[in-house]
């Protein structure tokens, strides 16, 4: 089947029209040395020269979002229920690890207590993924967790920029198969699935050098206990940009604010590599030490998550790799596990 | 450079070898880009591990106050004239014993900033060749600051009005996410619990909010007052990218416009805001 084609110098009008359909419009721009997703940018500033620093997961689950309010009357405290902030919503030009990592944190929203606040802002949420040619910058592994730098895993419809001018453009799910009135207003030609299959295969050859990941969980559940992980982790000074670039990591506090006898509930991103974070009213720590916090975060991964959803915890995004201060990477962590355990140690 | 490696790995070695100390903290080659990465060495074995280059950004002396190294009886450290100025502010504050650390200083050309530009602490460099040390390598650099470079990116700052520069905060601080690596990444930030996790009562809201927003990094900007050696750890570790370096250097211009101190020269002098001086000027109260 034929895809339609559309002119590079378009998106910006695409970003524009998608928008104009009452959605709010999230896309990459450039800040600096960096590009980061931003809501309510121009189009015209659309950058699709690399990987954004951020992931597109604050636009699902924000770093803040109040969930309940409430108010004390006397002995009694009354609380009401607070709507989701959740607006239609087109994040255009997301990476392929950023898409699929939607549907990897799904289950977890939807476990044992169904979260209206996630769940909504999904409902609402258009994902237009602008497909990597080859892997973005030297920290991308998702070849090593079942992805490819063209996986359409959690996108609504695929772009491919197949050469300079032109863009390639796929309608994958039916929400997206919805959007093809909008699409065509700007079709310039067509391109054949096999050329697109050539794209994608060049995307993946990009990555040969990354290993698969496929003995990690077996290598994690037999070594607990392991001198590497007090040698790797060291050098981790705890600061958890990891956990908050990461588009799957999705741990959050609870907080309560209140001014006198009104206040509210908020929900507040938080991280496995802090040590309050384990910290208990007894004084106690669990993970008292920085090596055990960060082996927490590759077993969770790598391990406890697999093991109860299925799904490996990372899209191998890289940004926990390309932007850790003391240059800790969580690739090569997991890969000398895999090493190790192709070994047999 | 790579002659300042080899005589890094000599004395790493010897200090390991004679037990001089129970571990070096340095950089290794790192695994991303050009990037350098921290590394503990415990035998003299493994010093080969140890080099120096101009991506040896990392301010090493934040491994002070956390474990293994706290813990250990004696640790030799590789330092930049730069981070030894973080050091000088440990020792004034008495969070590290100076018999406790062996300083293995190197004189520096300057390091890089991940894109490669030559960083504000570097243009404005004094300590090349740093002063205090056990023992230094490298051929003598001789410091020629470039004295406009520090406090130049303020005066964009002090040509707004009090609404616009407000605006300006308003807009940066609103993109912190506080995960604290500001904090993490300062060898100067000391305290065991941050008055961000202190929650009785709650001093600091938690939540990144602009109010809570506002809170953390201007007080985490105070604290920072006359004690800040504008290593740029905060500033290169801030995942959003917050330009924390203006606040901290308006600290730093203050200071030294009020107290004529710079922080970092001198272990023996006590920073103005730990000491009270009869002579201090009062005219500010009355």
């Amino acid at each position: 089947m034929p895809h339609m084609t559309l002119d590079r110098t378009d998106l910006p009008s695409l970003a524009q029209a998608l928008a104009g359909q009452g959605r709010r419009l999230v896309l990459p721009v450039r800040e600096g040395q960096d590009l980061f997703y931003r809501e309510g940018a121009d189009p015209a500033r659309l950058d699709l020269s690399t990987i954004p620093k951020n992931s597109i997961k604050e636009f699902l689950f924000p770093k803040c979002e109040k969930i309940l309010e409430y108010e004390y009357s006397g002995n009694d405290v009354v609380i009401e229920d607070v709507a989701p902030d959740a607006k239609p919503t087109v994040i255009f030009c997301a990476r392929p690890c950023d898409a699929a990592s939607i549907p990897v944190v799904e289950p977890l929203w939807n476990w044992d207590y169904k979260d209206k606040f996630f769940n909504e802002r999904r409902e609402q949420t258009l994902v237009i993924t602008y497909s990597c040619r080859t892997a973005p910058d030297e920290a991308c592994f998702c070849v090593s967790v079942g992805l490819s730098p063209s996986a359409d895993q959690g996108s609504d419809v695929m772009l491919y920029g197949v050469d300079e001018s032109t863009v390639a453009v796929r309608l994958v799910s039916p929400k997206g198969r919805e959007l093809e009135e909008v699409f065509s207003k700007f079709k310039k030609g067509e391109v054949s699935d096999e050329a697109l299959e050539g794209f994608a295969k060049e995307g993946e050859q990009s990555l040969a050098h990354r290993k698969p990941l496929d003995k990690v969980k077996d290598w994690l559940e037999a070594h607990f206990e392991d001198p590497l992980w007090e040698d790797k982790a060291f050098r981790c000074i705890g600061c958890g940009t990891c956990t908050f670039l990461c588009p799957t990591c999705h741990c959050f506090d609870i907080q309560d604010e209140s001014v006198f006898d009104a206040g509210c509930r908020l929900k507040n991103w938080d991280g496995c590599q802090f040590p309050l974070f384990t910290l208990h009213t007894s004084g106690h720590n669990p993970r008292d030490t920085q090596p055990k916090r960060y082996r927490q975060r590759i077993y969770h991964k790598y391990a406890i998550y697999p093991e109860k959803f299925g799904k490996t915890l990372c899209t191998g995004c890289g940004r926990c790799v390309a932007y850790c201060p003391v240059n800790l990477s969580l690739y090569d962590v997991v890969a000398t596990a895999q090493e190790r355990a192709e070994k047999g140690e | 450079m790579s002659d300042r490696t080899d005589k890094i790995r000599e004395v790493a070695r010897k200090w390991l070898a004679d037990g001089t100390v129970e571990a070096v903290v340095g950089w290794e080659r790192g695994t991303y880009g050009e990037k350098c990465s921290p590394v503990l060495v415990r035998t003299p074995e493994d010093t080969d591990r140890l080099l120096f280059n101009d991506r040896c950004t990392n301010n090493l002396m934040t491994y002070l106050k956390r474990d293994p190294v706290r813990s250990m009886e004696k640790v030799g450290i590789v330092a930049k004239g730069c981070d030894i100025k973080s050091l000088i502010g440990l020792l004034q504050e008495s969070q590290v014993e100076r018999e406790k650390v062996m300083v293995l200083a190197v004189t520096c050309e300057g390091v890089k900033t991940a894109d490669g530009t030559v960083p504000v602490k570097c243009r404005a460099c004094d300590v090349k060749t740093p002063a205090f040390f056990d023992e230094i390598v490298g051929d003598k650099v001789a410091s020629s600051p470039d004295s406009e470079a520090r406090f130049k990116d303020l005066e964009k700052l002090d040509a707004m009005t009090p609404a616009e520069r407000n605006r300006f905060w308003r807009k940066e601080l609103d993109k912190c996410i506080r995960c604290y690596a500001c904090r993490q990444a300062c060898p100067l930030c000391i305290c065991s619990r941050c008055i961000a996790e202190k929650n009785q009562p709650q001093w600091v809201e938690t939540s990144p909010h602009p109010r809570g927003n506002f809170s953390w990094n201007m007080i985490r900007a105070y604290h920072l007052a006359g004690r800040c050696v504008e290593c740029e750890a905060c500033e290169t570790a801030c995942p959003v990218n917050i330009p924390l370096m203006l606040l901290n250097r308006a600290m730093a211009r203050t200071v030294k416009g009020a107290f004529d101190y710079e922080a970092g020269k001198d272990p023996e002098v006590q920073p103005p805001l730990r000491t009270f001086n009869l002579d201090d000027d009062n005219s500010f109260i009355l």
